[in-house]
């Protein structure tokens, strides 16, 4: 059974312009010691899913408007600021983007990772501080007598990502959702962080919802992958059925526009998906992807595609499927041509 | 929402061509960095309230002494000390002057010290703060280090010691607000210049042969106006009120000439007796100075695109 | 820290010499002589007082005699107050300012610190447009508005409160609350401003996502963030409130160093217009000085770099 499970979940943002509709009906589930990824561009609404789930995102603005977040089985929509509380650190912990400015500038960092233990486990100071050692040795800080005293400007942005893994992993999570751990990295230390992170998750059986929109690292982490497009889940499925029988034309760009190193021959030129994501606060009546879409139906801008179950795992959301629709060819033919 | 069900036939199943995508419309109108200031300035109603007070204020004072029957000087020692009445709306004070001619003469030269006393330390300190910047090097290490002796200085001080040395009157009081009021501005100013001048608008101008003064004139300074307007507007309230300290004093604005702090500084010594001739200047003075400290935070808010939303 | 410690005090010393030169250079161009102002005085007697002082030596000369003096705490004699030196005066003056601004300080820096937290975590409700009233009427209303306003209506009309002179508990109670009021209407503003950057900074959502409770929250992380703000400007305005205020010290007849001032300014009273000038920079400086070091205390990033 799936620990985590999000069924058509709704977000807007009321500002004094109107509604923003950043997340439009997302479904998913992640599986205990499985990887998600979630894909997209920026600002197609997967942070704010996440941060949704752990309830991160200031009511007003924001407001669940539908949906259910089944956590174990119990749907936790409705839950109190004093439940939530209990949840995250204990239940979800979270890795954010930015390493630089996630830490607490005014306080040593050992112990803005014992806050944690101290807050969810039950531990005397001493035997926190122990934790908070051993929590530094995991993540790789050695010396953590010293290094724990330190203030995070004193770090790298490594260091520091590591840091707030160790202070995310403190209280034992079920659930660990990294967001873009590793954009604001330099390429080395990425590799680093993202090792760190499958071995703590394979170490501890831990579920892990990875943000991103870097389809290598989607390729070295995930076991299942969700894409979204303008505040909608397009596909989803395990990475095998994404990445080799990908249906969804924008995954198809998404695809085709990682750099392929192996074929290399310098001729063949990168292709970027022309146009960009539609307007939240009126999004289209069709499709959201048809405006960039080369496939594109009138039925697109007609109506929204109903999701397609391919298999257990594989869903899809595009006229393309519908019986009626023009056979296009499907993606791997298409790449085997162009190169 | 979209849950209803839109029935698609056969032919909704056709390729779409390219024109009958409407993709990209734009769906906000783009509008100029200025006109969206304003628009944000006049759709806040504190902003207009302000602004209608500080505009009240501004054509009273040009317009009364004009108009008014009286000399704001003219002594009449027949009616001394008279409350508010029909022939004098505020009253009349110890040498029997009208105070409601006196009140609007003195706004005149109250809001001209705010004024003057807020554009000219701005305009040094951009000329200053875009040199350093600009420059860099020997000339930004001396100015700032200049800027952080100056800082040091208690300013109130300075000014009374500059007003020594320059007179009483209305220009002496800007001259030495502008001698000792420029290093805010002239800081942020280099701050800004420093942090634009390599970012790739200036480079490629540079690179197609702007001269030095065009670069600054074209692209350094505009860009700085908005935070040297912000400044302006916070600092014509604060240049008015130690006008008005420096009145009251003693070492500002003399009888027969007014302003409102001199004549805070008569209705201080007679409030006792005569509390009108305190409080009708004090009540004018700080509406004032609250309508031009909500219009300053407004006018930054308005300008302040991190705000935005 | 050694280093910026060392860098600052010799920027703390160049500051002293220039402001002490500048002034003295300012009041030797100025016209008319102290003895002046006393019309009672006979043109010879006037010469006489002038070279009893040494001013009609060459300014330079006189410089060197007053900077020298100066390094040995000697700042020569008023005029005004003839047979007094400037430095007894402010020893007298100084501690009665200092008295009257640290009851001001002890009102205004609690309050303003509390209602501007108020305001920034009750942000858009009526207890934060409350606060912000309050704020932007304290910095609007001059302080002379607020004081002569206290004495009216304490004073003249109730008699509940003395409104001059400065004998005790009681006299100090209106001027203390006058000069509170500036303070306080900078704290709540800045205070306010301060903690809604804060939250708004990544390491507050790291600190929600632990699971940690509001309060923990704005105790553990916010306040000392939203502080360091406060403690950058805690220098200036501390040194200013000490230092007296020319207005409140007028307006109350309070003998504190402000109101010799504003007079010795008015009687052209040179040697003590220029040592309260100097004992106001040194001051200024000093207070700065602390302030940057303890800034490096309150935030670690300060440390090491500088």
């Amino acid at each position: 059974m799936s620990i985590l499970e999000v069924k058509d979940l709704r977000v807007s943002f009321h500002t004094y312009a109107g509604k923003v509709q950043a997340v439009r009906g997302v479904s998913f589930s992640v599986d205990k010691g499985k990887t998600l990824a979630i894909v997209g561009e920026s600002g197609c609404g997967k942070s704010v899913t996440v941060q949704t789930i752990m309830k991160l995102t200031p009511t007003p603005p924001a407001f669940i408007e539908e949906g259910s977040i089944l956590y174990e089985g119990t749907d936790i929509v409705g839950y109190s600021e004093k439940q939530m509380q209990k949840l995250r650190g204990k239940e979800f912990s979270m890795i954010f983007q930015d390493p630089m400015t996630s830490l607490n500038p005014t306080m040593r960092v050992g112990r803005q990772i014992n806050e944690n233990i101290l807050k969810h486990m039950t531990l005397s100071s001493k035997e926190a501080t122990k934790r908070t050692m051993e929590m530094m040795r995991l993540v790789g800080i050695a010396n953590p007598e010293i290094n724990m005293l330190r203030y995070p400007h004193t770090y790298s942005g490594g260091m520091r990502q590591r840091i707030m893994i160790a202070m995310g992993m403190a209280a034992n999570p079920k659930i660990l959702f990294a967001d873009e751990p590793t954009t604001a990295l330099d390429v080395t230390t990425q590799s680093q962080i993202l090792d760190l992170i499958n071995d703590l998750k394979k170490q501890f059986q831990m579920a892990v919802v990875l943000i991103t929109h870097n389809l290598g690292v989607v390729a070295r982490m995930a076991d299942s992958v969700a894409v979204m497009y303008a505040g909608k889940v397009v596909e989803t499925g395990t990475a095998r059925e994404v990445f080799y029988e990908p249906k969804h034309p924008y995954t198809w760009g998404l695809l085709n526009s990682i750099p392929d190193t192996a074929n290399m021959n310098g001729n063949r030129e990168l292709p970027a998906i022309p146009g960009t994501p539609p307007d939240l606060f009126a999004p289209p009546k069709g499709c959201a992807f048809a405006a960039r879409c080369p496939y594109a139906m009138k039925a697109c801008i007609k109506a929204q595609p109903e999701e397609t179950c391919l298999s257990d795992t594989h869903k899809v959301s595009c006229h393309l499927l519908d019986p009626r629709a023009p056979k296009v060819e499907p993606y791997h033919v298409k790449r085997q041509k162009t190169e | 929402m979209q849950k209803k069900q839109v029935e698609l036939d056969l032919s909704d199943f056709t390729r779409l061509l390219d024109e009958e995508k409407n993709g990209e419309e734009i769906v906000r109108p783009s509008t100029s960095f200025w006109r969206d200031f304003a628009r944000r300035l006049f759709t806040n109603k504190a902003a207009v309230v302000s602004l209608t007070v500080v505009a009240i204020m501004v054509v009273l004072s040009i317009v009364i002494p004009l108009v008014s029957p009286y000399q704001y000087d003219a002594n009449n020692l027949m009616s001394i000390n008279q409350g508010p009445s029909a022939s004098h709306w505020f009253g009349t004070d110890t040498l029997g002057r009208d105070l409601w001619t006196r009140v609007w003469y003195g706004g005149r030269i109250s809001l001209a010290i705010g004024f003057f006393g807020a554009i000219f330390p701005a305009l040094i300190g951009v000329v200053i703060g875009g040199i350093a910047g600009y420059f860099g090097g020997v000339i930004d290490m001396l100015i700032m280090r200049v800027i952080d002796v100056l800082m040091c200085v208690p300013q109130m001080v300075f000014v009374i010691l500059l007003m020594l040395k320059f007179g009483n009157g209305p220009v002496a009081i800007v001259t030495s607000f502008a001698l000792i009021g420029w290093m805010g501005s002239a800081r942020n100013v280099r701050g800004l210049v420093l942090q634009m001048k390599n970012q790739d608008f200036v480079n490629a101008s540079r690179i197609l042969g702007a001269s030095h003064l065009r670069l600054i004139f074209k692209h350094l300074i505009p860009n700085t106006l908005g935070i040297v307007v912000v400044g302006m507007t916070m600092s014509v309230p604060s240049a008015i009120f130690y006008e008005a300290t420096l009145s009251i004093l003693g070492l500002g604005i003399k009888s027969p000439l007014t302003s409102w702090g001199q004549l805070l500084q008569l209705g201080v010594q007679n409030f006792k007796l005569y509390a009108y001739q305190l409080f009708i200047p004090a009540v004018i003075l700080s509406i004032t100075l609250l309508a031009f400290n909500i219009l300053g935070d407004r006018v930054r808010d308005a300008l302040d695109p991190k705000l935005r939303n | 820290m050694k280093r910026y410690i060392a860098k600052r005090l010799v920027i703390s010393v160049i500051t002293i010499w220039a402001l002490a030169t500048f002034s003295f250079f300012l009041l030797k161009t100025l016209p008319g002589n102290p003895f002046q102002t006393e019309q009672l005085l006979k043109p010879e007697i006037q010469e006489k007082m002038m070279s009893y002082y040494g001013l009609d030596k060459p300014y330079f000369e006189q410089y060197l005699t007053y900077m020298g003096n100066l390094l040995h705490g000697d700042m020569g004699y008023s005029f005004k107050y003839t047979n007094r030196s400037v430095w007894d005066i402010i020893m007298q003056t100084f501690p009665i300012s200092a008295d009257l601004g640290l009851r001001s300080l002890a009102i205004g820096y609690p309050v303003g610190l509390l209602l501007g937290t108020i305001a920034a975590r009750r942000r858009g409700k009526k207890a934060d447009y409350l606060c912000v009233l309050i704020s932007v009427l304290g910095v609007s209303v001059p302080n002379f508005v607020i004081g002569s306003l206290l004495q009216w209506v304490f004073g003249v009309k109730t008699g509940l409160l003395p409104i001059a002179q400065w004998k005790g508990f009681s006299y100090s109670i209106l001027p203390t609350i006058t000069l509170s009021i500036a303070t306080i209407a900078s704290l709540t503003r800045t205070m306010r401003a301060s903690m809604l950057e804060v939250e708004n900074q990544d390491y507050m959502k790291t600190a929600k996502a632990k699971g940690l409770g509001e309060k923990e929250i704005v105790w553990r992380h916010q306040l000392r963030n939203a502080m360091i703000p406060i403690v950058t400007g805690l220098g200036p305005a501390v040194a200013t409130t000490l230092m007296g205020s020319f207005i409140v010290e007028q307006l109350f007849s309070i003998p504190g160093i402000g109101k010799h001032f504003t007079e010795s300014v008015q009687a052209l009273d040179y040697t003590m217009v220029l040592g309260l000038t100097i004992f106001f920079g040194v001051f200024l400086v000093a207070a700065n000085f602390i302030v940057d070091i303890l800034y490096g205390i309150i935030d670690p990033r300060i440390r090491i770099t500088d």
